[in-house]
């Protein structure tokens, strides 16, 4: 798949040392696609075809929200092979990199953006009503969360999807498999447990009633009396008699904040010169979400909005989990450019050396200080923080079910900041929700 | 840019320890840069070969065209080798009629379940002993050619409506999967039930299992 034998050390050097970096080259496709111009958007991403991952992900996003769902899928099909691939680590990049920059290793992918091209394709499916499609995708994040759980023994952080489950949950009830909704309602429970831990995620209210009510429906009556007695709050209304439908409003929220570069930078004094140390390595710093949440109302009923993915969270503990295995990298890549530093000063010192006078004794000594001056500077030019990210996924998702009577219904739908002032609104005519099905509007926001 | 909290001062004194003791990375750097120039060398070259249908290739282990036709053909194979067809034959003087329904797909991969579904329709009717009619989709193409004929063909060739042979049997069925994965060693299981009922009685005549099993490695390195 991807061709990585006939790479050649010096347009690796060239792209790390004077290439505009992912962030400057990225940013015309986002503001593109904030501004929902998809085709701008996709010639614009012409650009990044260096990063096969990203660009895969980045037109999979693009074309997704252009409502081109299936060429949608394959984009992101072709990603999650990308990833397959490039996730085996390559020994050219490997080494090349230690000498100069991660920018060169081949990207495959955060753990959470793996995981994300599945809520895509799950969101995909769903608008081109295969459900059983849907599902499959649903299936594909379980084995891959299983793999990320055994893979770094307990030491990750995102180990479960609290919103996937969900959605899983919603799929499921879509098909009328209420044993096997309980079941992702639960998992997706205890997930949200873990966020409260994590991230300070408060479990969402509706799950409670999601749980209660799919344990009736499924003759688990063990299990809904338990959820019942946990949440004695629940009202009512999750156990409704008669005709009724739902609505299930699905907000993405803002722009993932990007990565950036954190820098040690120092110079140590070393024999007659100064040796210039950089150590450079990718963090993300928190952003407060201009849009906090949504209120909908449909015939006179009005429902708030509630956080089911706090994705900024997940991707700053995802880098806290790995900085220092990152530090540790680019302490090695620091010696090693250290050692070229040394190894060319003494080039420089060979080559200046003739005869044993002491015209050539300065001229070697000149040498190897400008020749060690000179590898010092290219390892300190060359440090970078690897900063590629999938620049266009959500700050969080956020999720409001309505439980409606069946028949065409206008929603009107606010967003509020964090004052709780309304910034912005979408009206949705005509929507149908039918008897027992579940009617799935989103709304982006950037 | 950011700049760090992280002590400075830690850094700089273990980068000072290294700085004096020099020696070993000399031998450090021949290795990696005689490994750059080695994977420089390695180039690649398109090759292309034409192969039988039926020949097992295994890429990347997904479900592919050879478990289609295998578990299809074995399947089936089990299927007419079962009293039922002898049991309807005896008791009916006629061969049973079977429509393939759906067969669900439960695994964690995008089958293509159609081709599945023909490789089924196929072996039977090859077999001579079932009749097969056309499933619910295609169903609706024929009939509206029919209507079309009600109106447009002459009487000799036209066909009647309400003629439509009613199956006996339906075939239905999931494919299952599990998998397990550690490192750089994946096992995926795949379980395709098929089952024939009975369209008047609900009974169940025939049950019929295949199972998958594929381990699947991926390579530690690449250049």
């Amino acid at each position: 798949m991807v061709g990585t034998k006939g790479i050649s050390l010096v347009p690796l050097l060239v792209l790390v040392g004077c290439a505009p970096s992912y962030l400057k080259r990225s940013t015309p496709v986002l503001e593109r696609l904030s501004r929902d111009e998809h085709e701008e958007a996709l010639t614009a991403l012409e650009g990044l075809k260096n990063e096969p991952f990203l660009y895969s992900v980045e037109r999979g996003t693009i074309l997704h929200y252009a409502g081109r769902y299936e060429e949608s899928n394959e984009a992101f099909e072709e990603a999650e092979q990308l990833r397959e691939d490039l996730i085996v680590p390559s020994v050219t990049e490997g080494t090349v990199s230690l000498l100069t920059s991660d920018i060169v290793r081949s990207y495959p992918g955060e753990d959470y953006e793996d995981i994300f091209i599945n809520y895509f394709r799950i969101l995909n499916y769903l608008f081109l009503d295969e459900y059983e499609e849907a599902m499959v995708e649903a299936r594909k994040v379980d084995v891959k969360l299983k793999v990320l759980e055994n893979l770094y023994e307990g030491e990750l952080s995102h180990k479960s999807d609290g919103l996937i489950r969900y959605l899983t949950g919603v799929l499921y009830e879509l098909e009328r498999n209420y044993n096997d909704a309980f079941i992702a309602y639960e998992k997706s429970y205890s997930t949200y447990e873990e966020y409260t831990k994590l991230y300070s995620l408060d479990t969402p209210s509706s799950l409670a009633s999601e749980l209660v009510r799919t344990a009736l429906w499924a003759n688990l009556y063990e299990e809904a009396e338990y959820y019942r007695e946990l949440f004695p709050e629940l009202e009512d209304r999750s156990f409704p008699s008669g005709r009724h439908g739902e609505l299930l409003f699905i907000f993405e929220n803002g722009l993932l904040p990007h990565k950036e570069e954190k820098v040690v930078e120092t110079v140590i004094p070393h024999g007659e010169d100064v040796y210039l140390l950089k150590i450079a390595f990718p963090t993300i710093k928190e952003k407060e979400p201009f849009i906090s949440e949504a209120r909908l109302s449909v015939d006179h009923l009005e429902t708030e909005s509630w956080v089911g993915e706090d994705l900024q969270a997940i991707a700053i503990r995802n880098l806290k989990d790995r900085e220092l295995r990152d530090i540790a990298r680019a302490t090695t890549r620091a010696v090693l450019k250290y050692a070229l530093t040394e190894q060319s000063k003494k080039m420089g010192q060979r080559l200046g050396r003739g005869e044993a006078d002491t015209i050539s004794t300065k001229r070697s000594n000149y040498l190897g200080r400008i020749f060690g001056a000179i590898a010092n500077l290219f390892g300190y030019a060359t440090e970078h923080a690897d900063l590629r990210s999938w620049r266009s996924l959500p700050q969080n998702i956020q999720l409001l079910r309505a439980e409606l009577p069946p028949g065409i219904h206008d929603v009107h739908v606010t967003f509020l900041n964090a004052n709780g002032k309304a910034v912005r609104s979408v009206d949705y005519r005509d929507i149908e929700v039918k008897e027992d099905e579940i009617t799935v509007l989103r709304y982006r926001s950037y | 840019m950011v700049k760090s909290d992280i002590s400075l001062d830690t850094i700089r004194k273990s980068f000072v320890c290294i700085m004096k003791g020099g020696g070993i990375m000399r031998n450090v750097l021949s290795v990696l840069l005689i490994s750059l120039l080695i994977s420089g060398l390695v180039g690649c070259a398109k090759k292309v070969a034409r192969v039988d249908p039926t020949e097992t290739i295994d890429l990347s282990g997904r479900w592919n065209d050879t478990d289609s036709r295998l578990v299809s053909e074995e399947m089936t194979g089990d299927c007419l080798n079962h009293p039922w067809i002898a049991l309807y034959t005896t008791e009916h003087g006629a061969t049973p009629v079977v429509i393939v329904g759906g067969i669900r797909n439960k695994s964690h991969e995008h089958i293509a379940t159609g081709t599945f579904i023909k490789d089924i329709e196929r072996a039977f009717i090859n077999s001579g002993k079932v009749q097969v009619v056309a499933g619910a989709s295609e169903r609706l193409e024929v009939r509206a050619e029919r209507e079309e004929q009600q109106e447009w063909a002459s009487e000799e060739t036209m066909k009647r409506l309400r003629e439509e042979t009613g199956a006996d049997y339906m075939m239905i069925g999931s494919i299952d999967s599990i998998v397990d994965q550690e490192g750089k060693q994946k096992v995926v299981y795949y379980q395709v039930n098929l089952e024939l009922i009975d369209l008047e009685t609900n009974v169940k005549v025939w049950i019929g299992q295949k199972k998958i099993k594929k381990l699947i490695e991926r390579a530690s390195a690449r250049w």
